[in-house]
Protein backbone atom coordinates (compact mmCIF):
# COMPACT_ATOMS: atom_id res chain seq x y z
CA UNK A 1 0.00 0.00 0.00
CA UNK A 2 1.16 3.38 -0.91
CA UNK A 3 2.34 5.74 2.11
CA UNK A 4 0.68 9.13 1.02
CA UNK A 5 -2.94 9.16 1.88
CA UNK A 6 -3.10 6.72 4.23
CA UNK A 7 -0.35 7.38 6.41
CA UNK A 8 -2.38 11.61 6.81
CA UNK A 9 -5.60 9.64 8.31
CA UNK A 10 -3.64 7.61 10.65
CA UNK A 11 -2.61 10.75 12.64
CA UNK A 12 -4.54 10.94 15.85
CA UNK A 13 -5.63 14.62 17.51
CA UNK A 14 -4.03 15.20 21.26
CA UNK A 15 -6.23 13.64 23.69
CA UNK A 16 -6.47 14.85 27.12
CA UNK A 17 -3.93 12.91 28.30
CA UNK A 18 -1.74 13.19 25.84
CA UNK A 19 -1.84 17.10 27.25
CA UNK A 20 -1.48 15.56 31.05
CA UNK A 21 1.36 13.48 30.42
CA UNK A 22 3.51 16.42 29.32
CA UNK A 23 2.78 18.03 32.68
CA UNK A 24 4.98 17.00 35.71
CA UNK A 25 2.17 16.42 38.59
CA UNK A 26 4.93 15.58 41.06
CA UNK A 27 5.51 19.71 41.43
CA UNK A 28 3.60 22.13 42.97
CA UNK A 29 2.02 24.44 40.60
CA UNK A 30 0.57 27.75 40.27
CA UNK A 31 -3.10 28.39 38.73
CA UNK A 32 -1.13 30.77 35.64
CA UNK A 33 1.61 28.22 35.86
CA UNK A 34 -0.05 25.16 34.98
CA UNK A 35 -2.06 26.84 32.09
CA UNK A 36 0.67 28.01 30.73
CA UNK A 37 2.31 24.38 30.59
CA UNK A 38 -0.79 23.08 29.49
CA UNK A 39 -0.87 25.84 26.47
CA UNK A 40 2.46 24.98 25.66
CA UNK A 41 1.96 21.30 25.49
CA UNK A 42 -0.80 21.77 23.59
CA UNK A 43 0.71 24.32 21.06
CA UNK A 44 4.09 21.64 20.76
CA UNK A 45 1.40 18.54 19.93
CA UNK A 46 -0.40 20.38 17.24
CA UNK A 47 3.10 21.74 16.30
CA UNK A 48 4.37 18.20 15.63
CA UNK A 49 0.80 16.81 14.03
CA UNK A 50 0.95 19.27 11.42
CA UNK A 51 4.33 18.80 10.98
CA UNK A 52 4.70 15.08 10.64
CA UNK A 53 1.47 15.03 8.44
CA UNK A 54 2.42 14.88 5.21
CA UNK A 55 0.54 16.94 2.28
CA UNK A 56 -2.22 14.76 1.10
CA UNK A 57 -3.23 14.41 -2.58
CA UNK A 58 -6.41 15.83 -3.34
CA UNK A 59 -9.11 13.75 -4.30
CA UNK A 60 -8.82 11.93 -7.63
CA UNK A 61 -11.22 12.92 -10.04
CA UNK A 62 -11.00 10.40 -12.03
CA UNK A 63 -12.08 7.82 -9.29
CA UNK A 64 -15.61 7.76 -7.48
CA UNK A 65 -17.07 5.96 -4.56
CA UNK A 66 -20.21 4.13 -4.96
CA UNK A 67 -22.68 2.84 -2.59
CA UNK A 68 -25.17 0.12 -3.55
CA UNK A 69 -27.73 -1.05 -1.12
CA UNK A 70 -30.67 -3.76 -1.47
CA UNK A 71 -33.64 -3.07 0.83
CA UNK A 72 -34.61 -6.46 2.93
CA UNK A 73 -38.00 -7.70 2.25
CA UNK A 74 -39.18 -10.06 5.00
CA UNK A 75 -41.88 -12.09 3.08
CA UNK A 76 -41.59 -10.54 -0.41
CA UNK A 77 -44.12 -8.17 -1.45
CA UNK A 78 -44.89 -4.60 -0.92
CA UNK A 79 -43.08 -2.83 1.59
CA UNK A 80 -42.67 0.84 3.09
CA UNK A 81 -38.58 1.54 2.41
CA UNK A 82 -36.99 2.20 5.71
CA UNK A 83 -35.56 5.60 6.48
CA UNK A 84 -31.61 5.48 5.07
CA UNK A 85 -29.03 7.70 5.84
CA UNK A 86 -25.60 7.54 3.91
CA UNK A 87 -22.92 9.44 4.79
CA UNK A 88 -19.04 9.33 4.59
CA UNK A 89 -16.42 10.29 7.78
CA UNK A 90 -13.08 11.07 7.65
CA UNK A 91 -10.68 8.81 9.41
CA UNK A 92 -11.43 11.01 12.78
CA UNK A 93 -15.14 10.11 12.92
CA UNK A 94 -16.13 13.34 11.64
CA UNK A 95 -18.92 13.69 8.99
CA UNK A 96 -18.02 14.71 5.66
CA UNK A 97 -20.90 14.02 3.42
CA UNK A 98 -23.95 12.91 3.48
CA UNK A 99 -25.03 11.12 -0.16
CA UNK A 100 -28.75 10.20 0.91
CA UNK A 101 -31.45 10.52 3.29
CA UNK A 102 -34.31 9.09 2.46
CA UNK A 103 -37.25 9.72 4.87
CA UNK A 104 -41.33 10.59 5.08
CA UNK A 105 -41.80 14.00 4.06
CA UNK A 106 -45.41 13.41 4.61
CA UNK A 107 -47.61 16.39 5.44
CA UNK A 108 -45.32 19.37 7.28
CA UNK A 109 -41.88 17.52 6.55
CA UNK A 110 -39.17 15.01 7.55
CA UNK A 111 -40.74 13.37 10.84
CA UNK A 112 -38.90 10.68 11.23
CA UNK A 113 -35.36 11.77 11.23
CA UNK A 114 -35.09 11.05 14.54
CA UNK A 115 -35.42 7.38 13.97
CA UNK A 116 -31.87 7.55 11.98
CA UNK A 117 -30.37 8.44 15.48
CA UNK A 118 -26.50 8.51 14.53
CA UNK A 119 -26.96 10.71 11.88
CA UNK A 120 -29.54 13.24 13.40
CA UNK A 121 -26.85 13.01 16.51
CA UNK A 122 -24.80 15.51 14.67
CA UNK A 123 -26.69 18.77 14.07
CA UNK A 124 -27.09 18.36 10.31
CA UNK A 125 -30.20 20.05 8.42
CA UNK A 126 -31.94 17.81 5.39
CA UNK A 127 -32.46 20.58 2.64
CA UNK A 128 -28.50 20.57 3.20
CA UNK A 129 -28.34 16.80 2.60
CA UNK A 130 -30.39 16.10 -0.12
CA UNK A 131 -30.02 19.43 -2.05
CA UNK A 132 -32.98 21.42 -2.79
CA UNK A 133 -35.66 19.58 -3.94
CA UNK A 134 -35.12 19.95 -7.48
CA UNK A 135 -37.76 17.72 -8.78
CA UNK A 136 -41.29 16.31 -7.98
CA UNK A 137 -39.70 12.91 -9.40
CA UNK A 138 -37.38 10.63 -11.62
CA UNK A 139 -38.05 9.19 -14.71
CA UNK A 140 -35.67 6.85 -15.74
CA UNK A 141 -35.26 2.68 -16.77
CA UNK A 142 -37.05 0.28 -14.56
CA UNK A 143 -35.53 0.11 -11.11
CA UNK A 144 -34.49 -3.37 -10.39
CA UNK A 145 -36.77 -3.94 -6.80
CA UNK A 146 -34.91 -2.60 -3.89
CA UNK A 147 -31.95 -1.51 -5.25
CA UNK A 148 -30.36 1.80 -4.94
CA UNK A 149 -27.06 3.58 -5.52
CA UNK A 150 -25.38 6.59 -4.81
CA UNK A 151 -22.33 7.62 -5.26
CA UNK A 152 -19.58 10.52 -3.51
CA UNK A 153 -17.05 12.57 -6.29
CA UNK A 154 -15.23 13.55 -3.04
CA UNK A 155 -16.31 16.93 -2.22
CA UNK A 156 -17.72 17.65 1.43
CA UNK A 157 -20.88 19.21 2.54
CA UNK A 158 -19.75 22.54 1.51
CA UNK A 159 -18.76 20.92 -1.80
CA UNK A 160 -14.97 21.43 -0.53
CA UNK A 161 -12.72 18.93 -1.87
CA UNK A 162 -11.56 16.50 0.21
CA UNK A 163 -8.27 14.84 0.42
CA UNK A 164 -6.99 11.11 -0.40
CA UNK A 165 -7.12 9.09 2.50
CA UNK A 166 -9.11 6.64 4.50
CA UNK A 167 -12.95 7.14 4.73
CA UNK A 168 -15.73 6.00 6.78
CA UNK A 169 -19.13 4.87 4.85
CA UNK A 170 -22.21 4.73 7.21
CA UNK A 171 -25.67 3.36 5.96
CA UNK A 172 -28.12 3.82 8.92
CA UNK A 173 -31.55 2.08 8.37
CA UNK A 174 -34.16 2.05 10.67
CA UNK A 175 -38.27 1.47 10.40
CA UNK A 176 -41.09 2.55 12.80
CA UNK A 177 -41.88 -0.07 14.66
CA UNK A 178 -39.30 -2.09 12.66
CA UNK A 179 -35.80 -2.28 13.91
CA UNK A 180 -32.50 0.09 13.79
CA UNK A 181 -29.60 -0.50 11.82
CA UNK A 182 -25.90 0.60 11.30
CA UNK A 183 -23.07 -0.95 8.70
CA UNK A 184 -19.92 0.74 8.27
CA UNK A 185 -17.13 0.37 5.56
CA UNK A 186 -13.46 1.71 6.51
CA UNK A 187 -11.81 1.95 2.61
CA UNK A 188 -8.43 3.61 1.57
CA UNK A 189 -9.47 5.94 -1.04
CA UNK A 190 -6.08 6.83 -2.84
CA UNK A 191 -4.98 5.90 -6.17
CA UNK A 192 -6.46 2.35 -6.64
CA UNK A 193 -9.40 1.09 -7.15
CA UNK A 194 -10.87 -1.16 -3.76
CA UNK A 195 -14.53 -3.13 -3.42
CA UNK A 196 -15.77 -4.12 -0.23
CA UNK A 197 -19.44 -6.20 0.52
CA UNK A 198 -21.08 -5.87 3.69
CA UNK A 199 -22.99 -8.13 5.05
CA UNK A 200 -26.32 -7.45 5.16
CA UNK A 201 -29.05 -7.38 8.03
CA UNK A 202 -33.17 -6.92 8.48
CA UNK A 203 -33.04 -3.75 6.80
CA UNK A 204 -30.45 -3.62 4.40
CA UNK A 205 -30.43 -7.32 2.81
CA UNK A 206 -26.62 -6.31 1.06
CA UNK A 207 -24.55 -3.60 0.40
CA UNK A 208 -21.36 -3.13 -1.73
CA UNK A 209 -19.07 0.20 -1.40
CA UNK A 210 -16.78 -0.01 -4.53
CA UNK A 211 -14.13 3.00 -5.40
CA UNK A 212 -13.47 2.87 -8.90
CA UNK A 213 -12.32 4.62 -11.74
CA UNK A 214 -15.66 6.80 -13.04
CA UNK A 215 -17.08 5.48 -16.45
CA UNK B 1 -58.81 25.23 11.12
CA UNK B 2 -61.02 24.67 8.19
CA UNK B 3 -59.57 28.14 6.57
CA UNK B 4 -56.38 26.57 6.91
CA UNK B 5 -56.68 23.76 5.32
CA UNK B 6 -58.22 24.62 2.32
CA UNK B 7 -55.31 27.53 2.18
CA UNK B 8 -52.63 24.58 2.51
CA UNK B 9 -53.16 21.55 1.20
CA UNK B 10 -51.81 17.96 2.81
CA UNK B 11 -49.21 16.67 0.75
CA UNK B 12 -48.68 12.74 1.08
CA UNK B 13 -45.37 11.16 0.00
CA UNK B 14 -44.89 7.82 -0.03
CA UNK B 15 -42.17 4.95 -1.40
CA UNK B 16 -42.78 1.27 -2.06
CA UNK B 17 -40.48 -1.30 -2.54
CA UNK B 18 -40.86 -4.62 -4.52
CA UNK B 19 -44.33 -3.53 -6.32
CA UNK B 20 -44.69 -5.08 -10.28
CA UNK B 21 -41.15 -6.07 -9.68
CA UNK B 22 -39.70 -2.53 -9.01
CA UNK B 23 -40.44 0.36 -6.78
CA UNK B 24 -43.15 2.71 -6.09
CA UNK B 25 -43.21 6.72 -5.27
CA UNK B 26 -46.80 8.69 -4.86
CA UNK B 27 -47.53 12.01 -4.01
CA UNK B 28 -50.94 12.84 -3.07
CA UNK B 29 -52.04 16.61 -2.72
CA UNK B 30 -55.55 16.26 -0.64
CA UNK B 31 -57.53 18.48 1.21
CA UNK B 32 -56.93 16.30 4.62
CA UNK B 33 -54.44 13.32 5.42
CA UNK B 34 -57.60 10.93 5.63
CA UNK B 35 -58.58 11.54 1.89
CA UNK B 36 -54.87 11.24 0.88
CA UNK B 37 -55.00 7.84 2.76
CA UNK B 38 -57.94 6.73 1.16
CA UNK B 39 -56.72 7.63 -2.12
CA UNK B 40 -53.59 6.06 -1.91
CA UNK B 41 -55.31 2.62 -0.61
CA UNK B 42 -57.67 2.85 -3.53
CA UNK B 43 -54.76 2.91 -5.81
CA UNK B 44 -52.60 0.60 -4.14
CA UNK B 45 -55.48 -1.95 -4.97
CA UNK B 46 -55.85 -0.78 -8.39
CA UNK B 47 -52.18 -2.10 -9.09
CA UNK B 48 -52.53 -4.82 -6.95
CA UNK B 49 -55.96 -6.01 -9.43
CA UNK B 50 -54.15 -5.11 -12.43
CA UNK B 51 -51.14 -7.03 -11.82
CA UNK B 52 -53.41 -10.13 -10.87
CA UNK B 53 -54.43 -9.87 -14.45
CA UNK B 54 -51.50 -8.49 -16.47
CA UNK B 55 -48.67 -10.19 -14.93
CA UNK B 56 -45.88 -11.83 -17.12
CA UNK B 57 -43.80 -12.57 -14.21
CA UNK B 58 -46.73 -15.07 -12.58
CA UNK B 59 -48.40 -18.12 -14.01
CA UNK B 60 -51.81 -17.32 -12.44
CA UNK B 61 -52.09 -14.45 -14.25
CA UNK B 62 -55.54 -13.70 -16.29
CA UNK B 63 -52.66 -13.03 -19.01
CA UNK B 64 -50.46 -15.69 -18.67
CA UNK B 65 -53.61 -18.29 -18.17
CA UNK B 66 -54.76 -16.50 -21.97
CA UNK B 67 -51.08 -17.15 -22.78
CA UNK B 68 -51.18 -21.10 -22.92
CA UNK B 69 -54.15 -20.97 -25.44
CA UNK B 70 -54.11 -20.78 -28.66
CA UNK B 71 -56.54 -20.11 -31.71
CA UNK B 72 -59.96 -20.05 -29.75
CA UNK B 73 -61.40 -16.75 -28.92
CA UNK B 74 -61.43 -16.74 -24.91
CA UNK B 75 -63.53 -14.95 -23.07
CA UNK B 76 -61.26 -11.49 -21.13
CA UNK B 77 -61.15 -9.27 -18.96
CA UNK B 78 -62.11 -5.73 -20.41
CA UNK B 79 -58.42 -4.45 -19.10
CA UNK B 80 -56.98 -7.72 -20.97
CA UNK B 81 -58.53 -6.43 -23.85
CA UNK B 82 -57.77 -2.79 -24.21
CA UNK B 83 -53.66 -4.09 -23.33
CA UNK B 84 -53.71 -6.85 -25.88
CA UNK B 85 -55.42 -4.05 -28.51
CA UNK B 86 -53.09 -1.36 -27.61
CA UNK B 87 -49.79 -3.65 -28.47
CA UNK B 88 -51.40 -4.73 -31.68
CA UNK B 89 -52.34 -0.76 -32.70
CA UNK B 90 -48.80 0.25 -31.63
CA UNK B 91 -47.02 -2.88 -33.69
CA UNK B 92 -48.55 -1.44 -36.87
CA UNK B 93 -48.29 2.35 -36.13
CA UNK B 94 -44.70 1.69 -35.28
CA UNK B 95 -44.30 -0.65 -38.40
CA UNK B 96 -43.15 -3.52 -35.97
CA UNK B 97 -40.74 -1.39 -33.61
CA UNK B 98 -42.92 -2.27 -30.74
CA UNK B 99 -43.94 -5.96 -30.59
CA UNK B 100 -44.84 -7.98 -27.87
CA UNK B 101 -43.89 -11.01 -29.69
CA UNK B 102 -40.25 -9.45 -29.19
CA UNK B 103 -40.25 -11.74 -26.08
CA UNK B 104 -39.94 -14.60 -28.37
CA UNK B 105 -36.58 -13.02 -30.01
CA UNK B 106 -34.81 -12.95 -25.84
CA UNK B 107 -35.75 -16.02 -25.72
CA UNK B 108 -33.76 -17.71 -28.99
CA UNK B 109 -31.10 -15.03 -28.55
CA UNK B 110 -30.55 -16.15 -24.89
CA UNK B 111 -30.39 -19.73 -26.06
CA UNK B 112 -27.50 -18.69 -28.35
CA UNK B 113 -29.21 -20.75 -31.44
CA UNK B 114 -28.52 -18.74 -34.05
CA UNK B 115 -30.98 -20.74 -36.09
CA UNK B 116 -33.90 -20.34 -33.90
CA UNK B 117 -33.41 -16.63 -33.68
CA UNK B 118 -33.70 -16.34 -37.27
CA UNK B 119 -36.61 -18.85 -37.12
CA UNK B 120 -38.33 -16.26 -34.85
CA UNK B 121 -37.40 -13.05 -36.99
CA UNK B 122 -38.61 -14.76 -40.15
CA UNK B 123 -42.17 -15.42 -38.57
CA UNK B 124 -42.48 -11.90 -37.11
CA UNK B 125 -41.64 -10.61 -40.21
CA UNK B 126 -44.24 -11.86 -42.15
CA UNK B 127 -46.43 -9.40 -40.41
CA UNK B 128 -49.49 -11.33 -39.52
CA UNK B 129 -51.85 -10.25 -36.29
CA UNK B 130 -50.14 -11.84 -33.04
CA UNK B 131 -53.68 -11.99 -31.87
CA UNK B 132 -57.31 -10.29 -32.61
CA UNK B 133 -59.67 -8.38 -30.10
CA UNK B 134 -62.88 -7.93 -29.94
CA UNK B 135 -63.82 -5.91 -27.16
CA UNK B 136 -67.74 -5.76 -28.34
CA UNK B 137 -68.04 -9.24 -27.27
CA UNK B 138 -64.94 -9.60 -24.53
CA UNK B 139 -63.12 -12.14 -26.14
CA UNK B 140 -59.45 -12.68 -27.13
CA UNK B 141 -57.76 -15.32 -29.70
CA UNK B 142 -54.68 -15.87 -29.54
CA UNK B 143 -53.15 -16.41 -32.94
CA UNK B 144 -49.61 -16.22 -32.89
CA UNK B 145 -47.06 -19.63 -31.06
CA UNK B 146 -44.41 -17.34 -30.63
CA UNK B 147 -43.59 -16.05 -26.64
CA UNK B 148 -44.98 -12.41 -25.57
CA UNK B 149 -44.80 -10.50 -23.42
CA UNK B 150 -47.19 -7.35 -22.21
CA UNK B 151 -44.47 -5.47 -19.62
CA UNK B 152 -43.34 -2.93 -22.23
CA UNK B 153 -46.91 -1.17 -22.06
CA UNK B 154 -48.48 -3.36 -18.96
CA UNK B 155 -46.68 -1.00 -16.59
CA UNK B 156 -47.59 1.91 -18.09
CA UNK B 157 -50.66 1.29 -18.29
CA UNK B 158 -51.37 0.34 -14.47
CA UNK B 159 -49.39 3.32 -13.56
CA UNK B 160 -52.38 5.20 -15.39
CA UNK B 161 -55.42 3.30 -13.97
CA UNK B 162 -54.08 3.28 -10.11
CA UNK B 163 -53.64 7.04 -10.47
CA UNK B 164 -56.68 7.82 -12.57
CA UNK B 165 -58.55 6.14 -9.06
CA UNK B 166 -56.49 7.96 -6.92
CA UNK B 167 -57.48 11.20 -8.66
CA UNK B 168 -61.20 10.28 -8.97
CA UNK B 169 -61.51 10.52 -4.55
CA UNK B 170 -63.44 13.67 -3.63
CA UNK B 171 -60.70 16.24 -2.10
CA UNK B 172 -57.82 14.96 -4.16
CA UNK B 173 -56.26 17.50 -5.88
CA UNK B 174 -53.52 15.76 -7.84
CA UNK B 175 -51.96 12.71 -7.77
CA UNK B 176 -48.13 12.36 -9.40
CA UNK B 177 -47.62 8.28 -9.50
CA UNK B 178 -44.08 6.62 -10.17
CA UNK B 179 -43.78 3.16 -10.57
CA UNK B 180 -40.14 2.43 -11.56
CA UNK B 181 -39.28 5.22 -13.56
CA UNK B 182 -42.89 5.48 -15.56
CA UNK B 183 -44.68 8.77 -14.33
CA UNK B 184 -47.79 9.83 -14.57
CA UNK B 185 -49.49 13.15 -13.31
CA UNK B 186 -52.94 14.07 -12.84
CA UNK B 187 -54.44 17.16 -11.62
CA UNK B 188 -54.15 20.62 -10.64
CA UNK B 189 -50.62 22.43 -11.39
CA UNK B 190 -47.33 21.91 -12.88
CA UNK B 191 -44.60 19.37 -11.84
CA UNK B 192 -41.43 18.81 -12.65
CA UNK B 193 -39.83 15.55 -13.28
CA UNK B 194 -36.47 14.74 -14.03
CA UNK B 195 -34.56 12.12 -16.47
CA UNK B 196 -32.28 9.80 -15.19
CA UNK B 197 -28.32 10.20 -16.46
CA UNK B 198 -27.68 6.91 -18.14
CA UNK B 199 -24.43 7.31 -18.13
CA UNK B 200 -24.60 8.30 -14.29
CA UNK B 201 -28.28 7.03 -12.62
CA UNK B 202 -27.24 7.09 -9.33
CA UNK B 203 -30.08 8.08 -6.94
CA UNK B 204 -28.42 10.92 -5.46
CA UNK B 205 -27.10 12.34 -8.69
CA UNK B 206 -28.67 15.34 -10.25
CA UNK B 207 -31.52 14.12 -12.72
CA UNK B 208 -30.12 15.02 -16.40
CA UNK B 209 -32.91 17.14 -17.56
CA UNK B 210 -35.75 18.66 -15.98
CA UNK B 211 -39.43 18.90 -17.89
CA UNK B 212 -42.51 20.40 -16.57
CA UNK B 213 -46.14 18.55 -17.57
CA UNK B 214 -49.72 18.95 -16.01
CA UNK B 215 -52.00 16.51 -16.39
CA UNK B 216 -48.96 13.68 -18.33
CA UNK B 217 -47.21 11.14 -18.62
CA UNK B 218 -42.99 10.63 -18.67
CA UNK B 219 -41.56 7.24 -19.33
CA UNK B 220 -37.74 6.40 -19.89
CA UNK B 221 -36.28 2.91 -21.43
CA UNK B 222 -32.56 2.30 -21.42
CA UNK B 223 -30.34 -0.53 -20.61
CA UNK B 224 -28.21 0.90 -17.78
CA UNK B 225 -30.15 -1.07 -14.74
CA UNK B 226 -30.96 -4.77 -16.50
CA UNK B 227 -30.13 -6.74 -19.63
CA UNK B 228 -29.23 -10.13 -20.20
CA UNK B 229 -26.70 -12.44 -21.42
CA UNK B 230 -26.22 -13.48 -25.01
CA UNK B 231 -23.41 -15.11 -26.90
CA UNK B 232 -21.56 -14.37 -23.38
CA UNK B 233 -21.93 -10.77 -23.64
CA UNK B 234 -24.28 -8.75 -21.12
CA UNK B 235 -26.83 -7.23 -23.90
CA UNK B 236 -29.76 -5.17 -23.50
CA UNK B 237 -33.10 -6.21 -22.91
CA UNK B 238 -34.67 -4.26 -25.29
CA UNK B 239 -34.11 -6.11 -28.67
CA UNK B 240 -35.27 -4.63 -32.18
CA UNK B 241 -37.86 -7.07 -32.85
CA UNK B 242 -37.24 -6.68 -36.83
CA UNK B 243 -33.62 -7.24 -36.67
CA UNK B 244 -32.75 -9.11 -33.38
CA UNK B 245 -29.91 -6.95 -32.48
CA UNK B 246 -29.90 -5.77 -28.83
CA UNK B 247 -30.46 -1.67 -28.63
CA UNK B 248 -26.95 -0.57 -28.75
CA UNK B 249 -27.60 2.85 -30.23
CA UNK B 250 -30.13 4.54 -27.63
CA UNK B 251 -28.67 4.66 -23.93
CA UNK B 252 -32.08 6.36 -22.60
CA UNK B 253 -35.50 6.85 -25.02
CA UNK B 254 -38.10 8.94 -22.52
CA UNK B 255 -41.71 10.30 -23.86
CA UNK B 256 -43.93 12.56 -22.75
CA UNK B 257 -47.43 11.50 -23.29
CA UNK B 258 -50.66 12.08 -22.34
CA UNK B 259 -51.39 8.47 -20.89
CA UNK B 260 -48.30 6.35 -19.55
CA UNK B 261 -49.35 3.40 -21.15
CA UNK B 262 -48.58 5.29 -24.47
CA UNK B 263 -45.54 6.72 -23.07
CA UNK B 264 -44.21 3.47 -22.30
CA UNK B 265 -44.51 1.72 -25.62
CA UNK B 266 -43.19 4.48 -27.11
CA UNK B 267 -40.29 4.48 -25.24
CA UNK B 268 -39.68 1.25 -26.04
CA UNK B 269 -40.01 1.64 -29.81
CA UNK B 270 -38.17 4.59 -29.63
CA UNK B 271 -35.32 2.71 -28.65
CA UNK B 272 -34.62 0.79 -31.30
CA UNK B 273 -35.77 3.32 -33.63
CA UNK B 274 -33.07 5.91 -35.56
CA UNK B 275 -33.48 9.28 -33.40
CA UNK B 276 -34.51 11.09 -36.43
CA UNK B 277 -37.21 8.15 -37.13
CA UNK B 278 -38.83 8.31 -33.40
CA UNK B 279 -38.75 12.46 -33.94
CA UNK B 280 -40.76 11.80 -36.98
CA UNK B 281 -42.54 9.48 -35.32
CA UNK B 282 -44.02 11.71 -32.17
CA UNK B 283 -44.57 14.49 -34.13
CA UNK B 284 -47.39 12.85 -35.86
CA UNK B 285 -48.87 14.04 -32.84
CA UNK B 286 -49.55 17.07 -31.58
CA UNK B 287 -48.76 15.92 -27.60
CA UNK B 288 -45.90 13.16 -28.29
CA UNK B 289 -42.73 14.94 -26.84
CA UNK B 290 -39.78 12.80 -27.00
CA UNK B 291 -35.70 12.43 -26.04
CA UNK B 292 -33.10 10.22 -27.47
CA UNK B 293 -29.83 9.67 -25.54
CA UNK B 294 -27.15 8.26 -27.80
CA UNK B 295 -24.38 6.24 -26.77
CA UNK B 296 -22.27 8.90 -27.57
CA UNK B 297 -23.98 11.17 -25.34
CA UNK B 298 -25.51 12.91 -28.19
CA UNK B 299 -29.22 14.45 -27.23
CA UNK B 300 -32.03 14.72 -29.53
CA UNK B 301 -35.11 16.26 -28.52
CA UNK B 302 -38.35 17.35 -30.44
CA UNK B 303 -40.35 20.51 -30.19
CA UNK B 304 -42.82 18.78 -28.30
CA UNK B 305 -40.19 17.84 -25.69
CA UNK B 306 -37.88 20.98 -25.52
CA UNK B 307 -41.09 23.35 -24.86
CA UNK B 308 -41.56 21.10 -21.42
CA UNK B 309 -37.46 21.34 -20.57
CA UNK B 310 -36.32 23.33 -18.14
CA UNK B 311 -32.77 23.02 -18.66
CA UNK B 312 -31.61 21.53 -22.15
CA UNK B 313 -28.33 19.53 -20.10
CA UNK B 314 -26.34 20.21 -17.25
Amino acid sequence: MERSGVASAQVEFPTTNDIMSHIDSNQPLGRRDLLARMAGAVLAITGLAAFKRPAAPKWDDRFELAVDLEIATPGGGRYHRPYVAVWVEDATGKPVRTLSLWVNTSGKGPRYIRELRKWFAVDRDVEAANGPDLVATVSSATRLPGRYSVSWNGRDDRGGVVEQGSYRVVIEAAREHGTYQVMKQDMALVAKPVAADIAGNEEIARARVEYRLRK
Amino acid sequence: MRLLRTRRPYVHSVHYDHVLGTSLDLRIVATTPSVAARAEALLLAEVDRLELILSGWSDSSEFARWQTTHAVDVAVSPELAEVLDMCESWRQRTVGSFDSAAQAVIQALATDDQIRVSDVLSTLARNEPRWVVDRANGTARRLTELAVSLDAIAKGFIVSSAARCARSVEGVRGVLLNIGGDVQHLGEGDVDVGVSDPFAPMDNAPPLVVVRIRNAAVATSGSYRRGFVANGHSVSHIVDPRSGIPSHRIASASVIAPDCATADALSTAFSVMAPHESVAFANSSPDIGCMLIEDDGTITTNASWSDRALRPRR
